[in-house]
């Protein structure tokens, strides 16, 4: 599985913790939407430091830089990591 | 309905119910599927003990991730503009998920100060110190200030912060340490122990207990453990149904508005406590002499001054009896701000007690969620709206009480302490300068309406969702293992306690969504 597939179910997981089972697009916003939390941030934050290297520290951090999978896909081809 | 079906449904409801960590099992055909055959809807009423102790949840990892999300606000970028002495950054509103405007979080952090100022203290221990709220305004004051945080960046920022003031800061000690780690502390050490707007990152109700207990050990007889910020678990369904209203399009269903509140309730990740917790608390620990319910001052109607409270526990020798006034009754003598208003210009009385006065700062979404649970699930939010506002209220708002007693020399204490569902509060007024007035600063309350002695009853469990989600996994593997034949997909709900009709049979109609046919 590719990492931006890992995370889209990462995130359906997450969601289904919420009773969550709506589907979602690549721009769906998830964190700013309020349909995932800030305790959900945290455990999608360890997910993409552990994959994909990303030092939160480093770049600094922000709900917007996670809050779609295309935001991700943005932050993880900043930080120079191949899909 | 054919035969056939009727039978499976009995058999998936047999299958279920003989599962461990299940009390009781409600299967229908599933109405969403309708043109589909074998696609069911089972309503569970889960053991929750059993849930609790299958999937049994990592305090240690909560903490931490609390720590996390702290830390990660304060790597926000925008977040270094912060001045120096006021570091808001992360403190947002649940209704616009905006930072709450400046003037609502100083008026915030100085009725806190102000009330922690009163209690006179020399030599402070302050968990969860975060950027320095209170610690920057207070530490001047005292001789002793020990601040500690779990989140490293958030003590590191804070330290950053203290090195750009003018002020010096010897008096003062940082520590990254967990809100139950009193390690290196005296008994009876501090004048005052403050934790404000902490306890709802606790994990759970026996976590709490265990920081309360340390807490009033760490302070001396006649000190007091400051609980600030404390959102209340009674109001809990009103403002999860006031975010989602104020949240939903005009256009949305009643139906799923309902079940927003619902999903906002369970999946709520922060601990939210009962007034009745303290109180009970009173019952295992002989040196909490006096509990103190406060509702929070302000002119800002937000989400603190709605839903939160402040608790104030003094340390002594066993529980103080307290004054014991005779109450009027605000719903039976038909009182308004007027009225009482009149009374206290008139008689000039030395003291007035007042029970069971509603609260405009919630009545309206008290009123508004009973409403909605009688409502047509089809009518839409636009609808439920304009019949909302031609309501009439007759609350009074806490602060109008406040001012009104202030313009005619008295001192009015408002509690929350009978915890009562609707929000209402009891009002005592006094004059501060007749003689024998201090002992109206210990007055018997009225106790909890629902008073237990379980902490975890009076508090709600966050992260149960996601325990939950694993037992219906578990359940879910269970079906499609024993009844791959029988069922085509089956939806699985767990529900806190069947709706009944008037004659005690399960209300099938009832029941949350998705909706239900009729068997």
């Amino acid at each position: 599985m590719d990492r931006i597939a890992e995370v889209c179910q990462f995130l359906k997981t997450l969601l289904a913790g919420r009773g969550d089972r709506q589907p979602f697009t690549d721009s769906t916003s998830l964190f700013l939407s309020g349909r995932l939390s800030s305790v959900d941030a945290v455990e999608l934050v360890v997910l993409l430091e552990e994959l994909c290297g990303i030092d939160f520290a480093e770049t600094g951090f922000d709900q917007s830089m996670i809050d779609s999978i295309d935001a991700i896909q943005l932050l993880i081809s900043e930080a120079g990591v191949p899909r | 309905m054919g035969d056939k079906e009727e039978d499976v449904i009995q058999f998936l409801q047999a299958l279920l119910e003989a599962q461990a960590g299940v009390r009781k099992a409600i299967v229908v055909r599933s109405v969403e599927e309708a043109q589909r055959e074998n696609v069911f809807a089972a309503y569970i009423l889960p053991d929750e003990e059993y849930i609790d102790r299958t999937f049994p949840e990592d305090e240690v990892r909560r903490v931490k991730k609390w720590s996390k999300v702290f830390d990660l606000t304060q790597l926000r970028q925008e977040s270094g503009a912060s001045q120096a002495e006021f570091n808001i950054a992360g403190w947002n509103s649940s209704y616009t998920r905006q930072p709450i405007p400046p003037q609502e979080m100083h008026e915030w952090v100085d009725r806190t100060v102000q009330s922690i100022v009163e209690l006179q203290p020399r030599n402070v221990l302050e968990i969860g110190c975060g950027t320095g709220l209170l610690l920057l305004r207070l530490a001047g004051r005292c001789s002793r200030y020990v601040g500690t945080d779990i989140a490293p960046v958030v003590l590191k920022k804070l330290r950053e912060q203290m090195s750009a003031l003018p002020t010096g800061w010897d008096n003062v000690t940082l520590l990254e340490r967990p809100a139950e780690n009193f390690e290196g502390f005296g008994g009876g050490e501090f004048d005052a122990v403050v934790m404000n707007s902490v306890v709802k990152y606790f994990p759970n109700a026996a976590y709490l207990t265990r920081v309360m207990e340390g807490a009033l050990r760490a302070v001396r007889p006649g000190g007091a453990v400051f609980v600030g910020d404390v959102r209340n678990l009674w109001l809990l369904w009103p403002y999860a149904f006031s975010i989602e209203f104020f949240q939903a399009p005009a256009a949305m269903s009643l139906a799923d508005l309902l079940e927003r509140i619902h999903r906002r309730v369970v999946c709520e990740d922060q601990l939210v406590v009962s007034p009745a917790f303290f109180v009970a608390l009173q019952e295992r620990l002989p040196e909490l002499a006096r509990v103190e319910i406060r509702l929070k001052q302000g002119q800002y109607s937000n989400e603190m001054t709605r839903f939160r409270f402040d608790a104030v526990l003094r340390r002594g020798d066993g529980k103080e009896a307290g004054f014991a006034p005779r109450w009027m009754d605000w719903e039976k003598q038909e009182l308004t701000l007027d009225s009482i208003s009149a009374m206290l210009q008139k008689d000039k009385p030395e003291r007035l007690a007042i029970r069971g006065i509603r609260n405009a700062r919630v009545e309206k979404d008290v009123s508004g969620l009973a409403a909605l649970k009688k409502a047509s699930p089809s009518s839409s939010v636009g609808q439920f709206k304009e019949m909302l506002d031609s309501m009439e209220f007759r609350g009074i708002d806490p602060q109008a009480i406040w001012s009104m007693a202030g313009s005619l020399g008295y001192r009015v204490d408002l509690s929350w302490k009978a915890a009562r569902a609707d929000g209402s509060f009891d009002a005592f007024f006094w004059r501060p300068g007749v003689s024998g007035a201090s002992k109206y600063r210990c007055v018997a309350w009225p106790d909890p309406v629902v008073a237990s002695q379980a902490p975890g009853r009076n508090t709600n469990a966050p992260g149960s969702a996601g325990r939950r989600e694993k037992f219906i996994e578990q359940l879910s593997s269970y079906i499609q293992q024993s009844a791959q034949k029988e069922v085509g997909s089956i939806n699985l709900i767990l529900v806190d306690e069947f709706p009944v009709t008037a004659d005690g049979r399960v209300d099938l109609k009832a029941l949350p969504v998705p909706a239900v046919v009729a068997r």
